[in-house]
């Protein structure tokens, strides 16, 4: 009981597994993530998504193997084409090809989508778990703190940040996008721990005397993972759209910069003349959420000990 | 309990006192003269300009104009007007109910479509209608807010008639649209969130026991599944439905409403100091007050959880 | 399969409750029809009402409202000193009956004498001279009272040393009398401006309530009070004492934050007139609307002005080359579907002063202009600077693509700001390249349309310009008769087409749309962007 030795720390985990009957031996963590790595292989859904995010990715980093074509080749003679054979997705408001612009977009808003993530993801899990775990004075604090920045609408934030910076790029943009939307994912981090952290395991291991840093690590931190991963995948699509909503009001990237963000905020007024303006960059956009949420669930599914299948 | 809740209402006071404090230095900072802007292509005099700017203290510095803001609240519930000079408590009164009817009526919608959505999937998962349910949620995500706004104003107020193309004129039936746009995000997130924890709370040893009772698996997911899956669900209703009162600039420019989100667009563009404070101060209020809600429930629906 | 078959239901449901309503609506038509069974476009007995769309004005009191939102509705509210006839632009009687000068310096004016307020108040020379010394008094902060810095005594007041205009006599009961410091041969057209309509004296005990209920003199008397962000009604005021009296016989003005809902509504029939139909509508108005829509040209126009200030942008024939790059109706068209006209002149083609055929480097011409601007060393970077969030973006960076692909310039950047903050620039001389401004006639006066953006040190000389000759010519053109002003008016024109501190883009064309109750042909649409409500034609109840 009093001998908090490194076997006694990873019981609960294997504790957690048995009782599930799902694992039948003690898992180092080394196993643990190569037992992930052989579910996801088999897993189709996580092939299909990371088949598309790499292809998404490739468009980010070289959008000149997609298209040949100069995306700011644009001549107002041929503006507003619908899609035909020389021009796949038509020609925009700006008579540029279509396709050469929605591949070009990919890079920015993939990165502002993609930092934010990784930055609100960062923010919350270390914030959540310190606040949900210590509970008392240190949760009142980040809570009230999480209170205070998710009391100032996220949009007027932008609104205002943006609007004293002098040029807008995607850093800029990402900046401001997670200044103000990490206490959303911070408070269902925050929740998730709480829970995790009145489990019998848990109590089991502050009787053993474990370390804080240890029980957070082991066994907290994998157990409330869940729900905020999922969030997180979500959350890139969130923030493409953001991107979006900035633009529209005149605070996202700005001109000349190329983004779906802005393709689909020119295209919004001409949802019901031009559709096709709307469609492209809206199916892009579409599917890159749902490569990320697919995977996100998949690699979920594969580290979390209890939904492992049999 | 009553200790809990009472030492979590004392805590509101800073938070509510450092946000408007934040919210005002945002605004604040906001390069450019509002009274300039009032006049457009064409300036007004430098007397009126003067003379203006001196109303509504805009000479002073920032600390001085937020003291005299905070001093007007507290001394004479004077919240300050608008550059037009109305008062922003009667723009508040105004507008507050469009926007709580708004984000109700969209909290409703998306936690009954989400919860059934997300038991959905348990129930038939990893078949036909998990998948068509996960990719719908999806593609409801992916479509961006003003994308949604405008197919539903197309398809069922246009095209089909059935709602409100915009404006509230008609009661309640005029806010569903807008609703639905304004919960199409959080419908999605809620039935993944919720699969994902019933799911595994299927594969805990009560549920096991319980199955193997031989009870039936709807109510298993009833019964036991479902009350321990709420807990991040249920905050992340709170959550959203606190940030909604804010969030809903988009939709409520959109669909016409005359709520406080479109308001507060409005006066961040106009530079009114006063105003978006007002605004977000209830903001905070609601926010605070609906968290506190949550914790507490928290409590019913996880009864290890203790307050201390 | 049971809930498919209750959303089934449900839907039924739907679709017949709108049957059911739109059944009622029907047999409201047949009903008026039968009253006026004579012709289709006879106007409904008593004029009808109409319901309009509005934006929230900024404020309901004549000296304050700076905007279309607010003068829309003045306008019908109140009636000045003098009218407009809105075919010829001539200045007709208001108020006043007939009005006199010798030197364009000292104007009399002869009032009515059957005039009153609606609030049964007369209005007398002394209603005009009490109601625009509080227009000026700086106390009153209205933004409108530079319009008066013409008038002897301006300054006295603005500085707080008396609170009367010196230049402002109540001759006798019905005679009043202006004294200007210069002499302005337009002074009558400037008074048909907003910020010149009389006030009661009910007004000045209490702004704030007279603002939320306007008393005017004019065709329409405000019905209620305006509620915020949902609408204006004003009801016609039968009593009106001048010549024609309004024609429907109520107006409401539903105000709306998004113009392409009031679009959509129009098109369901809930709104009667949407004034101005947003650019990206305009491609499907044929098959939206059909023959229930109406264009028309306006005073409303938009230039890039060039910063003087900056190094770049002192040789002329830089500005010269900028200006020939741009291909106008090649942007108009895809843009804004050939709903703009382009300029070539600086006076708005409406007006009896305008003239034809005189910029020579408004045309198109992208060898040329590449050739002058590499001989004059144009810069090859460009920043083209806007206000965002007012729907600039698309033709801007159609100019900036056209400037890039005919000047050979390498790069062009984009600066939007709020409006405050590029104001803030534009006085501190912060802009560093081509910016977009616009300017609206207050008032239909060639005068207007040039002294205040470009004669030295004006406060809308947003681009620094400076030209002796020119500000003589405004100047002299200022006294002069009416007929010798008109061609000193051009002269100062050409100056400004060959000098190009602005590069001349458009005249804004406004596409009204309507719904089956309005008569197409009774809309007119004036200089300022105003459709003329009040000459409206309803056929339908």
């Amino acid at each position: 009981m009093s001998n908090p030795n490194p076997e006694a720390r990873t019981t609960p985990v294997s504790t957690a597994a048995t009782e599930a009957g799902e694992g039948q031996k003690k898992t180092a963590e080394a196993s643990l993530l190569a037992d992930a790595w052989r579910s996801l292989r088999k897993n189709p859904w996580f092939i299909i998504s990371a088949a598309i995010l790499l292809v998404m990715l490739a468009m980010a980093i070289f959008p000149q193997l997609f298209t040949s074509e100069d995306p700011r080749a644009c001549f107002l003679e041929r503006n507003r084409q619908t899609p035909s054979a020389e021009h796949w997705f038509g020609t925009d408001i700006q008579g540029c090809d279509y396709y050469t612009r929605v591949i070009y977009g990919a890079r920015n808003s993939i990165a502002v989508g993609f930092i934010v993530s990784l930055g609100v993801l960062v923010i919350s899990l270390i914030l959540g778990l310190v606040a949900g775990y210590f509970g008392k004075w240190v949760d009142a604090v980040i809570s009230r703190f999480t209170d205070m920045v998710f009391a100032v609408p996220y949009i007027l934030g932008a609104l205002v940040f943006l609007n004293v910076i002098p040029t807008r790029g995607v850093r800029e943009v990402a900046m401001v996008l997670i200044i103000f939307t990490w206490p959303t994912m911070t408070r269902l981090m925050r929740g998730s721990v709480i829970s995790a952290a009145s489990t019998e395991y848990v109590t089991a291991a502050r009787a053993l005397g474990a370390g804080h840093v240890t029980i957070m690590r082991r066994h907290i931190l994998p157990n409330s993972l869940g729900p905020v991963i999922g969030y997180a995948t979500v959350f890139i699509g969130i923030i493409i759209g953001a991107e979006a909503t900035l633009t529209y009001l005149g605070v996202g990237l700005q001109l000349p910069a190329i983004s779906w963000g802005l393709q689909l905020s020119d295209a919004k007024p001409y949802l019901t003349s031009f559709p096709h303006l709307l469609v492209f960059p809206l199916l892009f956009v579409s599917l890159t959420v749902f490569a990320f949420m697919t995977l996100g669930d998949a690699v979920r599914d594969a580290l979390d000990p209890k939904s492992k299948k049999k | 309990m009553t200790r809990y809740i009472i030492r979590r209402l004392l805590q509101f006071i800073p938070v509510i006192l450092i946000s408007t404090l934040i919210v005002y230095a945002l605004v604040f900072a906001i390069p450019g003269d509002p009274i300039r802007a009032l006049a457009g292509d064409r300036p007004m005099s430098d007397a009126v300009r003067e003379q203006l700017r001196q109303q509504y203290n805009l000479d002073d510095p920032f600390f001085i104009q937020y003291f005299k803001y905070i001093w007007g609240v507290f001394t004479a519930a004077d919240f300050g007007t608008t550059f037009q000079g109305r008062p922003v408590l009667d723009i508040i009164q105004q507008r507050l109910p469009v926007t709580v009817t708004l984000a109700l009526v969209a909290t409703a919608i998306q936690a009954v479509f989400g919860v059934i959505a997300g038991i959905l999937c348990t129930i038939y998962k990893d078949r036909f209608i998990d998948r068509l349910v996960q990719v719908s949620t999806v593609m409801m995500v992916a479509l961006p807010i003003i994308a949604i706004g405008f197919l539903l104003q197309l398809v069922f107020g246009l095209n089909l008639g059935w709602f409100p193309i915009a404006g509230n004129r008609e009661g309640l039936v005029s806010y569903l649209l807008p609703a639905f746009t304004l919960a199409s995000v959080s419908t999605g997130i809620i039935a993944r969130l919720l699969r994902g924890e019933l799911v595994d709370a299927m594969q805990s040893d009560y549920v096991r026991t319980a199955t193997a009772k031989g009870l039936k698996r709807t109510r298993v997911i009833g019964r036991h599944g479902l009350r321990n899956a709420m807990i991040p669900v249920v905050t992340f209703i709170g959550a959203d439905l606190a940030s909604m009162l804010g969030g809903s600039i988009v939709v409520e420019s959109i669909f016409n409403l005359p709520g406080l989100g479109e308001q507060v667009y409005r006066s961040i563009s106009g530079q009114e100091g006063t105003v978006v404070v007002g605004i977000v101060t209830l903001m905070v209020i609601f926010f605070v007050v609906i968290n506190l809600l949550v914790d507490l429930l928290y409590g019913l629906l996880d009864p290890r959880i203790r307050y201390e | 399969m049971s809930i498919s078959k209750n959303f089934t239901r449900a839907g039924v449901v739907l679709a017949a409750s709108a049957l059911v309503l739109t059944a009622c609506g029907g047999n409201g038509d047949n009903g008026g029809d039968a009253g006026t069974a004579e012709g289709e476009s006879a106007a409904v007995a008593g004029g009808g009402t109409i319901s309009v769309y509005n934006c929230e004005p900024q404020h309901l009191v004549p000296g304050n409202s700076t905007e279309v939102c607010g003068s829309k509705v003045l306008q019908q509210l109140f009636t000045g000193l003098v009218e407009l006839d809105y075919d010829t632009y001539e200045v007709i009687p208001g108020v006043a009956e007939s009005w006199d000068t010798e030197d364009s310096q000292t104007w009399t004016f002869t009032l009515g004498e059957d005039w009153a307020f609606q609030n049964g108040e007369e209005i007398t020379a002394q209603t005009f001279v009490d109601t625009f010394n509080w227009v000026v008094n700086p106390e009153n902060t209205q933004q409108s009272a530079n319009f008066f810095d013409n008038v002897v005594g301006y300054d006295a007041v603005i500085n707080e040393e008396t609170d009367e205009l010196e230049g402002l006599r109540a001759v006798d009961e019905y005679t009043l009398e202006i004294e200007l410091a210069e002499p302005f041969a337009p002074f009558p057209q400037m008074l048909t401006y907003t910020a010149f309509y009389p006030m009661p004296s009910e007004a000045f005990e209490d702004i704030e309530a007279f603002e939320q209920a306007p008393i005017g003199n004019g065709r329409y008397q405000i019905d209620g009070s305006w509620e915020h962000d949902v609408q204006i009604a004003a009801d016609r005021w039968e009593d009106f004492p001048g010549e024609n009296p309004g024609l429907p016989e109520r107006i409401e003005w539903r105000i709306y934050s998004d113009i392409d809902t009031a679009y959509m509504d129009v098109q369901a029939g809930n709104l009667d007139i949407l004034d101005q139909t947003p650019p990206n509508r305009l491609t499907q108005i044929e098959a939206d609307f059909g023959e229930n829509s109406a264009t028309f040209d306006t005073g409303s126009f938009t230039y890039l002005g060039l910063p003087l200030y900056q190094e770049d942008f002192q040789d002329e024939d830089v500005r010269h080359a900028l200006s020939m790059a741009i291909d106008r109706q090649a942007v108009i068209d895809a843009i804004f579907d050939g709903a703009q006209t382009p300029a070539t002149n600086i006076i708005p083609p409406m007006l009896p002063e305008a003239q034809d055929g005189i910029c020579e480097w408004c045309e198109y011409n992208p060898e040329e202009a590449a050739d002058l601007y590499e001989a004059a060393g144009g810069p090859s970077e460009l920043t083209v600077w806007f206000n965002s969030g007012a729907g600039h973006d698309q033709w801007v960076e159609a100019v900036a693509n056209q400037w890039r692909q005919n000047l050979g310039i390498e790069e062009v950047k984009f600066e939007s700001l709020e409006f405050a903050q590029y104001l803030e620039l534009h006085d501190n001389e912060e802009i560093t390249g081509p910016f977009r401004l616009g300017w609206t006639l207050s008032y239909p006066s060639a005068q207007y349309a040039m002294e205040p953006i470009y004669t030295t040190g004006q406060s809308s000389n947003y681009t620094g310009f400076s030209n002796e000759e020119f500000d003589a010519l405004i100047e002299e053109a200022n006294a002069a008769d009416p007929e010798t002003s008109i061609e000193l008016y051009q002269q100062a024109e050409e100056i400004l087409l060959n000098e190009m501190p602005v590069l001349p883009m458009w005249f804004s064309n406004y596409t009204t749309v309507h719904s089956d109750r309005i008569d197409n042909g009774s809309l007119l649409m004036d200089q300022g962007t105003f459709l003329r409500l009040e000459q409206i034609v309803v056929t339908e109840d």
